[in-house]
């Protein structure tokens, strides 16, 4: 697989999105809630299928936004907190998504918490997931099923995924990208295994915007730099990044207990100390990419 | 392909899965080798058969540490990770996690995964790096 064989956009840059395409090999890169997203893999279709797909996967982002986003004043979201709506007058999917919410509270014990401490509803530490997943899900039921999708530094890789580079993810060090010391953490490879998620959840980018559910006033979280969750669901691995990471190092031993009893649902951690250590569940290990695959 | 042409593509494909993906700036972004190449050196380059020795500042992700490694009857024991202050009190569970994940560092990927950046950030990140394959 060679991404350098694609050349240069195909078209103009509409707005603010950019797609590739050549023989196969597709990408597709847009702007949505703040961040970039971008698809690429292989595609069975031509340039202007793969394309018209990869834009209503994308509209899927866009809604959820319009819908969720705690960065638009009138959002049904924003109105809900300022109380100047009902959850029964939003959109449904509001209320789905808020059951979703309280039903991670609970698995997570607490630590997952959509309620901020000023005691509205944000559900952003899911929105993005959620909604990049069912993105994803659009292109796999449309027939473009070998890709992977990198939602602001979530990773997603499809079941089908048919080059070994796509099933290695690089952490990034708890800076931000943007910085001087911007850079490689470590590699892990999901080839062989059921994973096919990998987010990570930290101060880098945002400052502290995670806050502690069960600290008294909600404090920030701040016992850690960053966590990363590798797990098989996007959502599921987005919610333990978020709890983890409020939780601190204990999650470890927490996620260590889940997996014992969810053999089949494993949920693997790493977390990284402000001074630089490690700590991790006892799976990850066996996930640090080897070597360098045959291309 | 020349690194010039590639560089051309500033605001190409190459520009954006590099991001997303390591396939142009894999080198660029694993400093570790060096880190890789230090942790090494700490192991093998003290001749007592017993006795801990502390390696060098390691160059290891955004600040330094040091590994100290301990020998018994010339065979590692034990490697801790970073100063007495970083470590105290803490379970030292895993103290070859650390030395995992650097021999992990400089191998290639197709996505990188982080604290979600905002699309400026994306754009400046870009940038950055694409300065620096110049």
């Amino acid at each position: 697989m060679d991404y350098e064989s694609l050349s240069k956009p195909v078209g103009s840059v509409q707005g603010k999105s950019q797609f590739y395409f050549s023989d196969g090999l597709f990408a597709h890169a847009e702007e949505s809630m703040g961040t970039v997203f971008v698809f690429k893999g292989r595609t069975p279709f031509g340039q202007d299928k793969t394309r018209a797909l990869c834009e209503r996967a994308m509209d899927i982002l866009h809604e959820a936004d319009r819908i969720f986003s705690t960065y638009k004043p009138n959002s049904p979201v924003s109105r809900l907190a300022r109380g100047e709506t009902t959850l029964a007058d939003c959109p449904p999917v509001v209320a789905a998504v808020w059951d979703d919410c309280e039903a991670w509270e609970k698995i997570t014990g607490g630590w997952f918490n959509a309620f901020t401490p000023q005691h509205t509803f944000d559900p952003s530490g899911l929105v993005k997931t959620w909604a990049a997943r069912g993105g994803a899900r659009y292109l796999e039921e449309n027939g473009i099923t070998d890709f992977t999708l990198n939602a602001g530094g979530d990773i997603y890789i499809t079941d089908d995924v048919s080059v070994d580079l796509d099933w290695r993810v690089a952490i990034h060090k708890p800076v931000s990208i943007q910085s001087e010391g911007a850079g490689v953490l470590t590699v892990v490879d999901l080839k062989g295994t059921d994973y096919r998620a990998v987010c990570t959840s930290g101060s880098a980018e945002r400052g502290e915007h995670i806050w502690d559910p069960k600290a008294p006033g909600k404090e920030s979280a701040k016992s850690l730099a960053q966590v990363t969750v590798v797990a098989k669901d996007l959502v599921q691995a987005d919610v333990w990044a978020t709890a983890a990471f409020a939780q601190g190092p204990r999650a470890i031993r927490q996620l260590n207990e889940h997996n014992r009893q969810h053999p089949q649902d494993k949920v693997q951690l790493l977390v990284v100390f402000p001074d630089g250590d490690l700590d991790a569940t006892e799976g990850f290990v066996g996930l640090f990419a080897k070597g360098d695959p045959a291309q | 392909m020349s690194r010039k042409t590639r560089i051309g593509w500033a605001n190409g494909f190459i520009a954006v899965a590099a991001l997303a993906g390591g396939v142009v700036l894999t080198n660029h972004y694993a400093p570790g080798t060096a880190a890789g190449t230090g942790s090494n050196n700490a192991a093998t380059s003290s001749t007592s058969t017993s006795g801990s020795a502390t390696s060098d500042d390691v160059p290891y992700q955004f600040g330094d540490i040091q590994l100290k490694v301990t020998k018994a009857n010339g065979k590692i024991t034990a490697i801790d990770v970073g100063s007495s202050t970083a470590t105290a009190g803490r379970d030292q569970a895993f103290p070859y996690l650390v030395q995992y994940a650097i021999q992990a560092q400089g191998t290639s990927f197709s996505n990188l995964s982080g604290a979600t950046y905002t699309t400026d950030a994306f754009k400046q990140a870009l940038d950055n790096a694409l300065a620096k394959l110049g």
